[in-house]
């Protein structure tokens, strides 16, 4: 019965934290704006000079 | 403090400031794009494996899927972990005879190291399998680390990366185990070996004393144990004594070497980010902010403990001598010396690990206050293997809002705006340790059962038991002794308070992350805030204390300053 409860504990735990995801997605989908339709940035500007810039994400 | 002290500070930073950033520069091969070294060799390992597991290493993850990845690998390692060691009697490999663990004592424990704090409620001697320990917990601290280095390279991928995607977690993961923490613990098990720590089978050998009296000698796959347990700034130790057992830390050259390895690693993560973002002097300050800290709790530490007891009867010497290590020596190796105790203290309470090889309760209350402070200030100094870069991360993009509103400059961070949505997060996360930790303690301070599990009166035992709760809360898992911790009512709160703590943090971290992965990149102009800087440095570590001083000064005051004013 213990294992069981625990178990059940660790499951709906995990559970709420799902739910905390959708809710930060939500949060973040209500304030993008058109800024997530900006999806091509091959033209953007370089974030440091190239010497420093050796690897890049 | 002696010379010797100060040597052992200088010799430690000395050895950080070469090896870090060569770490770095080999983590940003690793996880950047193009060729990195042992491609030819691991690569077709880690293909096969994906191929195994079903993993399609191109695909790629928004936050979200990233996220619930970390979710459902920590959800399904935390019920393998606890079936292992509720069954534990009735499986292979227990010379010892270790019966399953209670269900609380197996939540505890399962959760303590799938969330890589490592707080131990058990005795490893007795009450952890051969199988529990190699195959349970050493696993775990293998994969809680890779866990959070991939997080940390998600978060770094969102926030400097120009895709909407933050990553594979499972490509993150299986390269972070292949390529850093399996072949670095190989080199470190054999080290620890050749120093005399024990690595075998044997179960407890029959020793006869001279007294005429039988001790059961302890064996075990230890050294194995201790060379992940401090690379992935876990924790969690083979022997109940931890690094204070000789047959796990034989002496002062595996002590140093102990602290070494929990040190270079976090720090070379901090020099991975500032190659990865193509600003490598974003890197050095973060990195410089951090050793300032650490600096700091860490010499007040050893300083407070070299300097003595005041309340030891003055009959007991305690100054140093060419025959007395001296300072407060209650709780401490003679072999390590007061300070250079608490010099460990101060490396494993800045990096999560928590692997102390002496007895924190008997520190003075500086010296213990010093291994707090580094714990609430949300383990940033450096914080655990990639926990501690996306922990400071979060108080940078703070810094940014906050400076770039008192100069009146948009707040910007690597070319990408700072709103409203990334400020929510943020100050989301910095509350959501501080809530878990205050809250579980006041009401574990109010009821009648816990509260006295505090076996000291007063003061010292309101420390005990906020001690715990930040450790566990921070995925510290260092224990300040003094506190019976074996109630289910413990068992089950400590458990809660290392999940929430390591995956709220996470998910608030990567939907910072997720709002910024793919948003516009602005050129820097001189209208935009340097965060390069010293002068950004020195306001990113005021932000730092003030948010930690703000939120745990009224704790401090009830405990050890409080116990250092009217002691």
């Amino acid at each position: 019965m213990q294992d069981f409860l625990y178990v059940l504990f660790m499951v709906g735990l995990m559970g709420l934290l799902v739910v905390l995801v959708v809710f930060c997605d939500k949060l973040i989908g209500a304030s993008r704006t058109s800024v997530s339709d900006e999806s091509d940035f091959s033209h953007d500007v370089a974030l440091a000079t190239p010497d420093e810039r050796e690897v890049s994400v | 403090m002696s010379g010797w002290d100060w040597a052992q500070v200088a010799f430690v930073a000395a050895v950080t400031a070469v090896f870090a950033p060569l770490g770095g520069r080999y983590l940003a091969a690793v996880f950047g794009p193009g060729k990195a070294p042992g491609d030819r060799f691991l690569l077709p390992v880690e293909g096969g494996l994906y191929r195994l597991l079903g993993i399609d290493p191109e695909g790629e993850q928004r936050w979200t899927g990233y996220t619930l990845s970390v979710l459902v690998f920590g959800l399904v390692s935390i019920l393998v972990l606890y079936v292992i060691l509720r069954f534990q009697g009735h499986l292979p490999f227990d010379p010892t005879h270790a019966p399953g663990m209670d269900p609380e004592l197996a939540f505890n424990t399962a959760a303590s190291f799938i969330t890589g704090t490592n707080w131990q409620a058990y005795s490893g001697e007795t009450q952890a399998s051969y199988l529990s320990q190699m195959a349970g917990l050493v696993v775990a601290q293998f994969t809680a680390a890779a866990v959070g280095l991939a997080v940390a390279l998600a978060v770094i991928r969102g926030i400097a990366g120009q895709k909407r995607t933050v990553g594979n977690f499972w490509v993150d993961l299986t390269k972070g185990l292949t390529r850093v923490f399996l072949p670095l613990s190989l080199i470190a098990t054999l080290v620890m070996v050749s120093q005399g720590a024990v690595q075998n089978f044997d179960g407890f050998r029959a020793a006869h004393t001279i007294t005429e009296q039988t001790q059961q000698i302890p064996g075990g796959p230890v050294s194995s144990m201790e060379a992940i347990k401090l690379l992935g700034t876990n924790g969690g130790s083979f022997y109940a004594a931890g690094g204070a057992h000789p047959f796990e830390n034989p002496n002062g050259f595996t002590n140093m070497f102990d602290l070494l390895l929990v040190i270079v690693l976090p720090f070379a993560i901090v020099f991975m980010f500032g190659r990865l973002v193509g600003r490598r002097r974003q890197g050095y300050v973060i990195a410089a902010v951090m050793v300032i800290i650490l600096f700091g709790h860490t010499v007040v530490g050893m300083q407070a403990e070299a300097h003595g007891n005041h309340l030891i009867s003055p009959t007991v010497a305690q100054a140093v001598t060419t025959r007395n290590v001296g300072g407060n020596m209650e709780g401490k190796e003679v072999r390590f010396g007061a300070a250079g105790s608490a010099l460990m203290t101060g490396g494993t309470m800045g990096t999560t690990a928590g692997a102390t090889d002496s007895a924190l309760d008997s520190y003075t209350p500086v010296g213990g206050a010093s291994a707090l402070v580094a714990i609430v200030l949300s383990e940033i100094s450096p914080g655990g293997d990639g926990g501690g870069l996306y922990g400071i991360l979060m108080m940078v993009l703070l810094a940014v809002f906050v400076a770039g509103l008192m100069v009146g400059r948009t707040p910007e961070l690597l070319g990408k705006k700072i709103g409203p949505t990334q400020m929510k997060m943020v100050v989301l996360y910095s509350l959501a340790i501080p809530t878990v930790v205050l809250t579980l303690s006041g009401i574990s301070l109010v009821l009648a059962g816990p509260s006295t599990a505090a076996t000291n009166p007063g003061l010292h035992g309101f420390t005990e038991i906020v001690y715990a709760f930040s450790s566990v809360t921070n995925n510290n898992g260092s224990a300040f002794g003094g506190l019976i911790a074996t109630s289910a009512y413990y068992q089950t709160t400590l458990g809660l308070a290392m999940i929430l703590g390591r995956f709220v943090p996470i998910i608030l971290a990567m939907a910072v992350a997720g709002s910024l992965a793919g948003a516009r990149v602005h050129a820097r102009t001189r209208a935009t805030l340097d965060t390069t800087g010293p002068t950004f440095g020195a306001f990113l570590l005021g932000v730092i204390i003030i948010v930690g001083g703000l939120i745990y000064l009224p704790m401090f005051i009830l405990g050890p300053i409080g116990e250092r004013l009217i002691t």
